[in-house]
């Protein structure tokens, strides 16, 4: 008789978890993971606060300093591993810009979309003239690591026809715009979740993040990453829902205590799904993982622009914010050349398509 | 001139439109010709060195249906030579209307412009930007006060403008 009685514990054990998940599934609209996110959002975006923006690739790491005023006034410091390579401040219509290394030209060296911001001069809004028509140019200042000031060219936040925001392009604008995408993020993940390590669904081995501290008052949700469609479920599918997107390899962490994000990291990690790609599209990978991931996302990339997508970025970033409620001291500087920075990546007077409205 | 009209008149149409219930619009609406203009403003003079002055869209309004706006004045912001830059609306709420709701100030925004709006925080005021033919559009709201700042696409103090024209108070 006394062999039976440890196999009845574990079942009490699982009805009573049973009963506890249908009493949080009653009262499931009060502790709905994405809106506790968008409300932290919400109040993290409506005060002044400073962060660090760090994104690592293959290629480079890419670190943002910035402090934020309002979304209209706001200074940023990049630099690529530890040098400073590019310094902003923005403040309302004005922007200026330094450029403290040979990166930091390349980083946001644009692609030439944007307008003249007042003379109309072609030479003005490629940066190759001087409005006064003496002294250096923007281009000259800027190289020469001095100030450039343009007084209407400020880097717009709106999308625009002129302007499209691919990820990595102005990693200013990505570490400003990072809610946008971690909504966005939110919209194509699987499920928003709070770490909860005895979840059934948790796998410690997948986790890339740290857990939050105990006792420290921080709540962290994940966000869970879609599978990659089976051969059958895609079949039938229109082309666009074959092509693995970003929500399938993106691990995501968010932080969040006194009701105020704290951090976000992120992890785009293709590695951990080449088994399903292989399995998925009958794809033989060959040679390191490394290569295997480049040959995976350069093929889902150039099938995505086809269809229009933007490429999928593979990286780690994180950003953590602090001072939450200090408002930063945003000068723009004094002595700056004045001209326009319309060569530099979505900065100067952008361009609105006519919409119509 | 007539695209200051135009202007006016899409609003209390707009704003009757986002309601949410018609019978609530029916009931407790204001019709077109039964909105007043604002009776004090405390805009100055010039803006950013642009002149301003009340428009009048009398005639413009008299054409909209029931609305939650009680009363809309219209301002101009135009440089020496006459070139208009910008256009403010300021419209009143009916004490009727759920202008505090968050869902009915969304329904509202999303149906002015021609793109997604986007919110932005602005001197500690959330600003909802978006664009139409040709402008720059910003929608905020101050107590019972619906504000529409409809700038040229082309002007180059866009954000300056909108910093100040947020110190309004009617």
């Amino acid at each position: 008789m006394s062999t039976h009685r440890p196999a009845r514990r574990p079942l009490g054990f699982v009805l009573v978890l049973v009963a506890v998940a249908a009493l949080l599934a009653s009262c499931g609209h009060l502790t709905n993971p994405t809106a506790e996110v968008d409300r932290a959002i919400a109040n993290t975006v409506a005060v002044p606060r400073s962060f660090v923006y760090t994104e690592t690739t293959e290629a480079a790491t890419i670190t943002v300093q910035g402090s934020v005023a309002d979304d209209f006034r706001y200074k940023a410091l990049v630099s690529t591993g530890q040098q400073p390579a590019f310094e902003e401040v923005v403040s309302d219509d004005a922007v200026a810009d330094r450029v403290l290394s040979p990166d930091g030209l390349n980083l946001f060296r644009g692609t030439g979309t944007s307008a003249s911001t007042t003379s109309g001069a072609a030479g003005v809004a490629t940066g190759f003239a001087n409005p006064s028509g003496s002294g250096p140019t923007p281009a000259d200042a800027l190289t020469a690591g001095g100030w450039v000031l343009d007084p209407a060219g400020a880097p717009s936040l709106l999308p625009s026809a002129s302007s499209r925001h691919t990820l990595g392009s102005d990693p200013i604008y990505d570490s400003l715009t990072v809610f946008q995408y971690v909504d966005q993020a939110m919209h194509q993940a699987f499920d928003v979740r709070k770490y909860n390590p005895d979840d059934l669904r948790y796998r410690p081995q997948d986790d890339p993040f740290p857990r939050p501290a105990a006792g420290s008052g921080v709540t962290r949700y994940d966000l869970d990453r879609r599978n990659i469609p089976h051969l059958q479920q895609q079949a039938g599918n229109a082309a666009n829902q074959s092509v693995p997107d970003a929500g399938m390899f993106r691990k995501m962490g968010i932080y969040v205590k006194n009701g105020r994000i704290i951090q976000v990291l992120e992890q785009i990690d293709v590695a951990s799904r080449l088994p399903d790609l292989s399995k998925s599209y009958n794809i033989t990978f060959k040679g390191s993982v490394q290569q295997s991931v480049d040959a995976a996302i350069t093929a889902i990339n150039s099938v995505g622009a086809a269809i229009g997508r933007d490429p999928i970025r593979v990286r780690t970033m994180s950003i953590k914010f602090v001072d939450f409620g200090s408002v930063p001291d945003v000068k723009l500087p004094a002595g700056a050349t004045v001209g326009s920075l319309g060569f530099l990546e979505n900065r100067g007077q952008q361009v609105l398509a006519k919409t119509g409205g | 001139m007539r695209r200051l009209a135009s202007i006016a008149a899409i609003i209390p149409a707009l704003v009757a439109a986002c309601g949410g219930s018609p019978t609530h619009v029916v009931g407790g609406g204001v019709l077109g010709k039964n909105i007043r203009p604002l009776s004090t403003t405390n805009l100055p003079q010039t803006m950013l060195g642009l002149g301003v002055r009340s428009e009048d869209v009398s005639k413009a309004l008299t054409a909209g249906s029931r609305s939650y706006v009680s009363a809309t004045s219209v301002y101009s912001f135009r440089r020496a030579d006459n070139l208009l830059q910008a256009t403010l609306q300021i419209s009143q709420f009916q004490t009727s209307a759920r202008y505090q709701s968050d869902k009915f100030r969304q329904t509202l925004v999303a149906g002015v412009g021609g793109t997604v709006p986007l919110l932005v925080h602005v001197g500690g005021q959330q600003v909802w930007l978006t664009t139409g033919d040709l402008q720059r559009i910003a929608v905020w709201f101050h107590g019972a006060f619906l504000f529409i700042l409809a700038e040229r696409q082309d002007f180059p103090l866009s954000r300056a403008l909108l910093r100040q024209a947020l110190q309004i108070t009617p």
